[in-house]
């Protein structure tokens, strides 16, 4: 039986015959035998592969008695990402190959990149080589506006002077590695205050990238240490400032954000004592209806703990589920119940990691150190506070 | 300058430290017993624990993960590393472009010259974690997770933690911010992104599993955390006076040491003051090492480069009342001046420390004598 690329190689081995010179590439023979190399995508939920046609038949049985990660597969076939500059230095795609028909198959280890360009090199047993430029176009995705900054917490526009922590919520996923690039918090005079953030590698964002965490740097905040003793604290009371979110920051699509974001806030005096739970002020909401159970703090809690560290247990320890909304600048914690309150037993149980803005729990105040020595700890994990219930309205008969 | 003063880092153990003196080497493969793919969703930082098991720490799915490596065979360690633009090395390697990775951590083999390196490939939430490694020839590999000998412990011990914003979607994550091992037990630190109490744990090498067939979570709430009030940067253990301690580096400048047989359940612990970095400043990353018969530590630097620190007062404890002045010595320092941009350090052997530097094209991977 004569092969496609043997009969390809007889009829230039005749015409090399007839003309009497070497008929070279190969690629001249028959479109379907020559050589060439293809980035695939099958269905979207299969990776795109790189394959390369044209191979000899023995060639391609060789290849197939080896592991997939063979490193003479790379000797054959390799990929490499096309970066601004040329550099030989630079390794091949890592994956994984396999022959499939008459076809070799090389799987990349993670997906190809639409839009990123890739250098496809095969190498043929007679010593050529063909290259390719190959990329996958970039998905046309229901286009959506560029992400905006919903909020940022806390919501109010006086904050104490130790204030800690922002959270800043965006409307879609923003891209990693550089946030602190794009944040900046100016005085009064709209002058960068410096060292203002506690800059972490990591990136404190929450998992949907759509909220960042932004801690002021406690090194500032905290009483004797070095970066405040020199830098005195980040801010000053009675003064004003402006937190910025820049719109170059971009969202994981790589575009801008739709504007840039300014929060101007005021502030006051220190806040270094612990949440004092006492001191909060509840409803009765009545049995029978599906009222609001309201908690009113006398400072401002954090946003994102007050979401958290609360819930509603029935007298059986059960969670009541229901929606909770926190209003009047993180003053007020609103819990409405989906089905009407029913007599017995319920609990607000209330987890003791709970801070207000500038850090200080339940029972323990941000700063502790030789001038405040701790003189009482909180051992309990949660506080749990009994839920009065006005009589059931006569409507609820 | 530095300054030598006592600061309190109030810890209340709000559970128990399982603290016992448990080992494990290649040879004692329990200590893997699971064989496959590990399902490690991201990975942050790197520590090498017995012989050839590498401790990966995973923020996103809250697990430490113990994989088995072995070096790679008959490739004999460099006299010297020197790999410039290893980021669009690994980039290259990944399929993506470099402008699309980020280097989390990097830890040397011990006795290998091998050096790991822990890498998210994307920017996203749906990002990819990778391990790559260099071998002794300065060739760079992805570390294969697919069929390898591992363990795992879950970090997730908040029962909060499935909080859900308005959009049902879960917002608490922790960072972790770094990870070592010594004598049988992994430390790790963490930070959330919420609650500003940090967290170190220790938790007893092998994993224990309760029951047959359950991984199971040995850091409930009531066990083995151990919290302090300021988030620990990096940090390393440490024997003073042949006494084991956790030399930490604060994110607010101090370094702190905290005697390990302190850390009993119920009790506060005081870390004590041994040095502060100054300000501009953040402390990356902290190695310790031996030199002409004395300790020293090496220090990475956001802005102050990378910082050689005398361990010779270490022993000295400063009554934690006692109010020092700034002026007031404390260990003694000196900034290696021709190391600039130094990100990420690790000791590579005896003689040299491997470090990742940042500079205008990217980053390069380089051994350097230790100083």
């Amino acid at each position: 039986m004569i092969t496609k690329t043997a009969s390809c190689r007889l009829i230039v081995m005749s015409l090399a015959l007839l003309v009497g010179k070497s008929v070279q590439p190969l690629t001249k023979c028959f479109a379907d035998d020559a050589p060439r190399i293809n980035l695939t995508t099958k269905t979207a939920q299969q990776p795109a592969t790189f394959e390369a046609a044209g191979l000899p038949a023995a060639e391609l049985n060789r290849l197939k008695s080896l592991e997939s990660t063979d490193p003479v597969f790379t000797n054959t076939f390799a990929v490499y990402v096309v970066g601004d500059t040329l550099d030989p230095a630079v390794p091949p795609v890592g994956g994984s190959y396999r022959v499939e028909g008459l076809r070799l198959v090389f799987t990349p280890r993670y997906p190809p990149l639409a839009g990123l360009k890739y250098r496809a090199v095969l190498r043929l047993p007679e010593g050529n080589k063909i290259e390719q430029e190959l990329s996958l176009a970039k998905l046309a995705v229901a286009e959506t506006k560029p992400a905006r900054v919903e909020q940022i917490y806390p919501s109010g526009d006086l904050l104490p002077e130790n204030h800690l922590r922002f959270y800043i919520h965006f409307s879609q996923p923003i891209e990693r590695g550089n946030a602190y690039e794009h944040l900046e918090l100016l005085d009064a005079a709209g002058k960068p205050v410096e060292s203002a953030f506690l800059e972490l590698g990591e990136e404190l964002w929450d998992p949907s990238g759509r909220r960042f965490t932004l801690l002021l740097d406690p090194g500032r905040i905290k009483q004797g240490l070095k970066p405040r003793e020199e830098l005195g604290p980040i801010l000053h009371s009675g003064k004003k400032y402006t937190l910025v979110v820049k719109s170059g920051w971009r969202d994981i699509k790589g575009r801008p954000l739709a504007a840039g974001f300014r929060k101007s806030f005021s502030v006051g005096s220190v806040i270094d004592e612990p949440i004092d739970t006492k001191r909060w002020k509840f409803n009765s909401p009545r049995i029978g209806t599906a009222e609001p159970l309201v908690v009113r703090f006398p400072r401002p809690l954090d946003h994102a703990l007050l979401e958290r560290t609360f819930s509603v247990v029935d007298g059986a320890g059960e969670r009541v589920s229901g929606r909770v909304t926190i209003t009047d600048v993180e003053r007020r914690w609103e819990f409405t119940p989906d089905s009407p309150w029913a007599v017995g037993g319920q609990q607000l149980v209330v987890d003791t990691v709970l801070e207000d803005t500038a850090g200080n729990s339940i029972g323990r105040a941000f700063e502790v150190d030789e001038q405040h020595p701790i003189t009482k700890s909180v051992t309990t994990e949660t506080v749990k506070f009994s839920i009065t219930f006005a009589p059931e309205s006569p409507a609820a008969r | 300058m530095l300054n030598f003063k006592s600061w309190t880092f109030a810890a209340p153990l709000s559970a128990l430290l399982a603290f016992g003196t448990l080992s494990a080497d290649a040879a004692d493969a329990p200590a893997l017993a699971k064989k496959g793919k590990p399902d490690i969703q991201s990975v942050g930082p790197l520590a090498f624990g017995p012989t050839g098991v590498l401790f990966v720490g995973d923020p996103k799915s809250a697990t430490l993960f113990a994989i088995g490596v072995s070096p790679t065979a008959s490739v004999p360690a460099a006299a010297e590393i020197k790999l410039e633009g290893i980021d669009r090395t690994i980039s290259s390697l990944l399929g993506t472009a470099a402008s699309e990775i980020v280097i989390n951590d990097i830890a040397a083999q011990p006795g290998t010259g091998e050096v790991y390196i822990s890498v998210t490939r994307g920017k996203g939430p749906d990002a990819q974690p990778a391990i790559v490694r260099v071998d002794g020839a300065g060739k760079v590999n992805e570390v294969p997770l697919d069929k390898v000998d591992y363990a795992s412990v879950s970090l997730n011990n908040a029962p909060a933690a499935d909080a859900k914003d308005k959009r049902g979607n879960s917002t608490r994550t922790e960072s972790i911010t770094d990870v070592a091992y010594s004598d049988g037990r992994v430390f790790v630190a963490g930070l959330s992104n919420e609650e500003f109490a940090s967290k170190l744990r220790a938790i007893p090498f092998p994993f224990q599993e309760a029951t047959a067939g359950t991984s199971v979570e040995i850091y409930h709430g009531a066990h083995g955390a151990f919290e302090t009030r300021s988030p620990i940067r990096t940090f390393v253990p440490f024997d003073i006076a042949g006494k084991p301690y956790i030399l930490a580096a604060y994110t607010c400048t101090p370094l702190v040491k905290f005697p390990l047989d302190s850390l009993k359940p119920g009790e506060k612990v005081q870390g004590i003051t041994v040095a502060e970095l100054g300000n501009r400043n953040k402390p990356l990353d902290l190695i310790v090492y031996q030199k002409d018969g004395r300790s020293h530590l090496l220090l990475a630097n956001s802005a102050r480069g990378v910082l050689k620190v005398s361990t010779d007062n270490i022993d000295k404890e400063t009554p934690i009342k006692e109010k020092v002045t700034v002026e007031k010595a404390g260990l003694n320092q000196e900034t290696i001046a021709n190391l600039k941009g130094v990100e990420q350090l690790d000791k590579l052997n005896d003689k040299q420390a491997v470090i990742l530097v940042k500079n205008e094209a990217g980053f390069n991977l380089e051994s350097i004598p230790l100083p």
